[in-house]
């Protein structure tokens, strides 16, 4: 079982269900036995509460742990800086600090790692690269700025650890990073979605048809687009190469889900080194296959920062494993991360979530960039959401056709809520290399 | 079945240690590449245990306890941290 190429831990990846079940339980009882003595944020709330380690005897028992937040990590923080309460690990034991990447605008969240926690981070995104096919053969090419963010820092140690040549990017200019990439015959890039196409838009300009490049794998992690089926069509047809969706968050310090070369409709949950429940975020009840929910999160890797029973705000919709043909036994997140229980905008009693917009104006593959305005209309006191597009060079003739029947689908599929157009001059419009920030809300408060 | 259902109670979270075979954490006998991997682990772990290793010694060590952890863990041999040795 040590050696088989479909899987990075084919012992796991394909192990039924029932005992994936007895491993996860097994390992909770542990990090809730570890979290319990070594961390006093969970001690102190878990007393509070009524909950003690102990009590875990079936698999329904992981209810009685109370939900942990990010408000009560971040409050925590406050009170007792830089790290508050929840290390299980005194500071020195850690090799490196990272933050969140600040995109909620919100304090961000301070990470520790030893040497251990790090080799399991990039161990994590293995599983990922290794099920989109990538091997020691490929050369990755990272397009991410190694800075703060923990971001891209695991698919770099990863590819390393697999055995790929990795090409690091650091600083450089969009410009260099396609040249490394033609010039060097990258075979995989691992980027956001809104980079990737940005380097393809830049490619053009520079006269460089990427699509002939020796990119075959595009990787793609940091923004939920990239389960986005408009969004993925633009990527592989500009690239002419096959998407792969990841998704991770600083809080657990790698990605939980992966998306395996068969392209099932959502990537695979790694559940050999996480819980991930689903459960309506107004009651908690659990959620089904096929429901949407708020995914909560218990991590069994960083025990420096145990995660357990972490209230993502993350709203996903899992299935069973079987949809997909690969032969894993790991259940997947049908389209990704949907949205987020905490990226709902209401505008004029309409629920407005920039995820869906950006899902249909990607239909639309004549638009190169766009961003979403909201304002408060100054005579009225009316809320109003405003899509600003900037067309493809050589195609803004295409807008006044595009104009109506954009207008109308954005309209459609929110109750028909009356949306804004404008058409934005080229090069008008941010461009991102990270994750993208297109909301712009500038409404009255 | 549904995501929710329970498990059967397999999996004490421990090495089933009653039986002559060693197994992993849900009690399945130990394949004989898994056998040595789990002998370098637990040598590894005493190793970086010893007070008398110059720091070239010991942070090697450390780095290859923790590449060697991630593996016995991925195969259901471990489930601890190391923070306590440095690792």
């Amino acid at each position: 079982m040590l050696t088989a190429d479909e899987y990075w831990n084919p012992k796991n990846e394909t192990m039924p269900r029932e005992k994936l079940r007895a491993l996860q339980f097994g390992k909770l009882r542990d990090l809730c036995a570890w979290a319990e003595a070594r961390s006093e944020f969970h001690r102190v709330r878990w007393a509070k509460a009524g909950f003690r380690a102990e009590q875990l005897r079936t698999w329904d028992d992981i209810r009685r742990i109370p939900y942990m937040t990010r408000e009560e990590w971040m409050q925590s923080q406050d009170e007792h800086p830089p790290f508050g309460t929840l290390p299980a690990a005194p500071p020195d034991v850690a090799i490196r600090f990272h933050t969140t990447s600040g995109t909620t605008g919100r304090t961000p969240l301070r990470a520790l790692d030893g040497l251990r926690d790090w080799e399991w981070i990039a161990d994590c995104w293995a599983y990922g690269f290794h099920a989109m096919g990538v091997r020691p053969r490929d050369t990755v090419f990272i397009a991410f700025s190694y800075a703060q963010f923990i971001g891209f820092w695991g698919a770099h140690y990863a590819n390393e650890k697999l055995g790929a040549m990795v090409i690091p990017s650091g600083s450089l200019p969009t410009e260099t990073r396609v040249k490394l990439i033609v010039e060097n015959s990258a075979t995989v890039v691992c980027a956001t979605p809104t980079y990737v196409l940005r380097m393809a838009e830049v490619a053009r300009q520079m006269g460089i048809d990427v699509a002939k490049s020796a990119v075959d794998k595009i990787v793609l992690s940091g923004e939920p687009s990239g389960s986005v089926p408009a969004v993925r069509r633009q990527i592989e047809a500009a690239w002419g190469a096959r998407v792969g969706d990841t998704a991770g968050m600083t809080e657990i310090g790698t990605i939980f889900m992966f998306e395996c070369r068969h392209q099932p409709g959502g990537p695979h949950i790694v559940e050999d080194h996480f819980i991930e429940e689903v459960i309506d975020p107004e009651t908690g009840r659990p959620c089904d296959y096929g429901e949407r929910g708020e995914r909560v999160c218990t991590s069994f890797g960083r025990g420096i920062l145990p995660l357990i029973r972490y209230r993502t705000c993350d709203v996903v919709e899992k299935r069973p494993a079987s949809v997909c043909p690969c032969g894993r036994t790991f259940d997947i997140y049908h389209g990704g991360i949907q949205t987020r229980t905490d990226d709902m905008h209401k505008i004029r009693g309409t629920n407005v979530y920039p995820r869906a917009i950006e899902a249909i104006v990607r239909e639309h593959a004549e638009i190169e960039e766009f961003q979403v305005v909201l304002s408060t209309d100054a005579e009225s006191g009316r809320d109003e959401v405003t899509v600003r597009c900037e067309m493809k060079p050589g195609l803004e003739p295409a807008w006044a056709a595009l104009f109506p029947a954009l207008n109308k689908e954005l309209s459609e599929a929110h109750e028909n809520l009356r949306f804004n157009l404008e058409h934005a001059r080229q090069g008008e419009l941010p461009r991102f290399e990270l994750k993208a920030k297109r909301l712009v809300d500038k409404r009255r408060k | 079945m549904s995501q929710n259902d329970t498990p059967s109670p397999l999996g004490s979270g421990s090495h089933d240690t009653t039986e002559t075979q060693p197994t992993d954490r849900l009690g399945t006998p130990l394949t004989p590449a898994e056998t040595e991997l789990l002998r370098i682990y637990e040598d590894l772990k005493r190793f970086v245990a010893r007070t008398d290793l110059p720091p070239c010694a010991s942070r090697n060590a450390k780095k290859a306890l923790a590449a060697i952890h991630v593996a016995a863990n991925d195969l259901d041999l471990v489930y601890e941290h190391l923070y306590d040795l440095g690792v």
